[in-house]
């Protein structure tokens, strides 16, 4: 955006924990670069679990304000993104929870598929509407918060169990675990809305 | 070795197995099919998730937003620049979500009081409410079901007048009613069930009231409405819709012989023979045994079918199907209306017999099986086979179908169809896999992994993208294990692509990644992979800068 003045030589490359901190010291410039530089992923891991544009707009500001006002408990020479990350998957679990969108714990999650599957009122009419991407998003909106968080973070940003683990606050074992059931009950709602159109 | 565990299966995926577990893995996916095959199946699932999860807002979108943001912190960065020395700065454990955050965003672990705290149903106005209301529900579910109840005794008292009368009717001109069978002739006075004929039996004796059929009928509206609702209108009364409910099991053991209506059960049965997508190979193959017996199909092979004798039944059970699939794919539709089964029952199964049947391939025309077909119109759904072939039951006219296949994009489109006249082929067309499925590396690896590769059927898409996807990854992580894992990814590709440049190109990137993995951290095994794999590129390639290169590695590697 605004051209680095002096340091135009390796502008190119300053590393996180210069512009953090930078940013630290109250350069807000120096912020707005962070902001520039993962304004994408924030974006994209608030859009996997909202869904929403919307929501994923306010949610993604709301984060990197989040971490402005928090940037001075951030420690330097952690990993950045899995930080912002965190503030983001934060923001959206809060606000599902304000909207109760549905239930705090993942019991009964096939249950609770075939409810919602369900109300529609004719499969076949749905079939020829919507794609298998958009059964496959209706799927993955169906899971708990957690599944989707772990899928978003891994399948849509390709993160490392490590970075995963640091995100969610799990143990690596758990990204392992949660991970492969999560990707396992996607699976089985996917052939269970696929079976219900035939 | 045993069989990776789905989790262990998901984790060598996505290189997240601890580095000895990950080499025990690597081993038993190379030599184990069923793993690679569900190697394969969940990187499409990846692949495809990523895809419908994958929403860019676009390049207008971010252009403004640093700036957006950049003004909420200039409108509070006084206050966030004087502030914040009151916490202790980075001191927090290995939190790093300040405070700020936490009190509204973190998850409050447990703020709700287990469903089974009775007394916390009634804290908060809410909870009372929905409490409320799901009692009303019980209450008022209560009330209908017995209001539902009620209703029904007189329903059942009319049915069993009914049952009298017909029995009474049913005496005179038909004295062949036997079970089953009896219930599916059509003759009059049969629309009692199995279990209506017991019924009746039982109260014959007070049943012999002289009153006709008709008097039943005109007596008890109910009954005489569902009557009138059947298709067999005037001459075939009533019978035949009961009929899949009720007779079908009586009649296989104790049929009696069989009586000229019956021509219309045997069609029945016919049809509800389900007849797979696909099966015209398998017709094919029976053409032979069963072209014999064409000839005399037309009337004997309804004939016996009501009372086959216990061995004789397998053969003809065998037959039918293939008849059937023979006459469905070729000229049922001619055969149905000139049939000996008249009038407008006829056109009723004229409508349900008919198939539609055609292929779907992609922008090259090579077939694509697995995709699922579907008539939306009326929700029947197929699944393509392996020549790209489906069938679906569908009456004579335009049909709204769409083809849902991975890799592709879904297609909608109107179809006519009319019986006889072959059904174009449906074309797919590939999706943009390759570059839009690689969330946060996409950035960071755009040179190494989006070259765009010619030659790649549509077929292998999603195979080849989870292979780069894989190389990615191990790029982005730099360590051997990760290159293990796309070397199996690659190796997919190559044992599944037809020879050609993509091939050779394939064959290229599968050296390419065991020849890194072995520089990353030598070891026999991938030693031995790097020179297995360089050794069949340079075989393949033509000559060139890239065959000199694989020719370096391999001095490297050491032939």
């Amino acid at each position: 955006m605004e051209s680095e003045g002096g340091r135009m030589g390796d502008a190119q490359e300053v590393d996180d924990a210069t512009l953090v901190r930078a940013a630290q010291a109250g350069d807000q410039r120096a912020f707005r670069q962070i902001v520039e530089r993962y304004q994408r992923r924030v974006y994209r891991v608030a859009r996997g679990l909202t869904r929403s544009h919307e929501d994923a707009d306010d949610l993604a500001q709301e984060a990197f304000l989040r971490a402005w006002r928090a940037l001075d408990r951030f420690r330097v020479g952690e990993p950045l993104y899995p930080w912002l990350a965190r503030i983001v998957t934060n923001l959206a679990y809060s606000l599902f929870r304000q909207r109760r969108r549905r239930p705090e714990t993942s019991i009964e999650p096939l249950v609770e598929a075939g409810m919602q599957w369900g109300v529609d009122d004719d499969p076949s009419a749905h079939a020829a509407d919507r794609e298998r991407s958009a059964y496959l998003a209706e799927a993955f909106e169906a899971l708990s918060e957690d599944h989707r968080a772990i899928l978003v973070l891994r399948v849509v940003e390709g993160m490392s169990y490590d970075e995963i683990a640091r995100t969610l606050e799990i143990a690596p074992g758990t990204v392992m675990s949660r991970l492969s059931r999560a990707r396992t009950e996607l699976k089985t709602r996917l052939e269970a809305r696929t079976r219900e159109t035939r | 070795m045993t069989h990776l565990t789905p989790e262990q299966l998901s984790a060598f995926m996505d290189g997240g197995l601890p580095a000895r577990e990950n080499a025990a893995a690597a081993a038993h996916v190379e030599s184990c099919e069923a793993c690679r095959a569900a190697l394969a199946s969940l990187r499409a699932d990846d692949a495809a998730l990523a895809g419908a999860l994958t929403d860019d807002p676009g390049d207008a979108y971010f252009a403004t937003f640093a700036a957006r943001v950049a003004e909420r912190v200039a409108a509070e960065g006084a206050r966030a620049a004087v502030a914040p020395q009151t916490g202790s700065a980075g001191a927090g454990g290995g939190g790093f979500v300040a405070d700020v955050s936490r009190a509204s965003a973190a998850r409050p672990k447990r703020e709700t009081s287990p469903w089974y705290d009775i007394g916390s149903w009634f804290r908060t106005p809410t909870r009372l409410a929905w409490v409320g209301g799901v009692a009303t529900l019980i209450v008022a579910a209560g009330v209908v079901l017995m209001t539902v109840r009620e209703s029904g005794v007189p329903e059942l008292r009319d049915a069993k007048l009914l049952e009298r009368g017909s029995q009474g009717a049913a005496r005179a001109p038909a004295p062949m009613d036997a079970p089953g069978a009896g219930a599916e002739s059509s003759g009059p006075g049969t629309q009692g069930s199995a279990t209506g004929d017991e019924e009746s039996r039982l109260n014959d004796a007070d049943a012999r009231s002289p009153e006709s059929n008709e008097a039943a009928r005109g007596a008890l509206p109910s009954r005489a409405r569902e009557m009138k609702r059947l298709p067999g209108g005037e001459d075939v009364p009533v019978g035949p819709d009961r009929v899949p409910g009720f007779a079908q099991p009586p009649a296989t053991p104790t049929a009696p012989p069989a009586e000229p209506g019956q021509t219309t059960h045997v069609t029945r049965q016919r049809r509800a023979v389900p007849l797979a997508a696909g099966e015209q190979e398998r017709a094919g193959q029976a053409k032979a045994d069963t072209k014999d017996e064409t000839g005399a199909s037309g009337a004997p092979v309804p004939e016996a079918q009501p009372a086959p004798p216990p061995t004789a039944a397998r053969s003809i059970e065998k037959a039918k199907p293939a008849a059937e699939s023979l006459s469905g794919t070729t000229d049922r539709l001619q055969s149905a209306p000139s049939g000996v089964r008249g009038g407008r029952s006829d056109e009723l199964k004229t409508t349900i017999d008919s198939r539609l049947c055609g292929s779907v391939v992609d922008a090259r025309g090579a077939p694509v099986a697995g995709a699922q077909v579907v008539i939306s119109d009326h929700g029947v759904t197929a699944i393509t086979d392996a020549s790209g072939h489906y069938c679906l039951d569908a009456a004579p006219g335009t049909h709204p179908l769409s083809v849902f296949a991975v890799g592709f994009t879904p297609l909608r489109k109107d179809v006519s169809f009319t019986p006889g006249a072959a059904v174009e082929p449906l074309v797919v067309r590939s999706v943009e896999v390759l570059p839009g499925t690689m969330g946060a590396t996409r950035a960071l690896l755009r040179d190494e992994t989006v070259t765009t590769t010619p030659g790649v059927p549509d077929s292998m898409r999603a195979v080849w993208s989870a292979a780069e996807r894989a190389t990615a990854e191990a790029q982005r992580e730099g360590t051997a294990a990760r290159f293990d894992v796309a070397g199996v990814a690659w190796n997919d590709v190559v044992a599944r692509m037809p020879r050609g440049d993509a091939e050779i190109e394939a064959r290229f990137r599968l050296a390419d990644v065991r020849y890194r993995a072995w520089e990353l951290e030598p070891t026999p095994g991938r030693a031995a992979e790097a020179r297995r794999t360089l050794r069949e590129f340079i075989d393949r390639a033509p000559a060139g800068p890239r065959q000199d290169r694989a020719r370096t590695m391999l001095a490297r590697v050491g032939a």
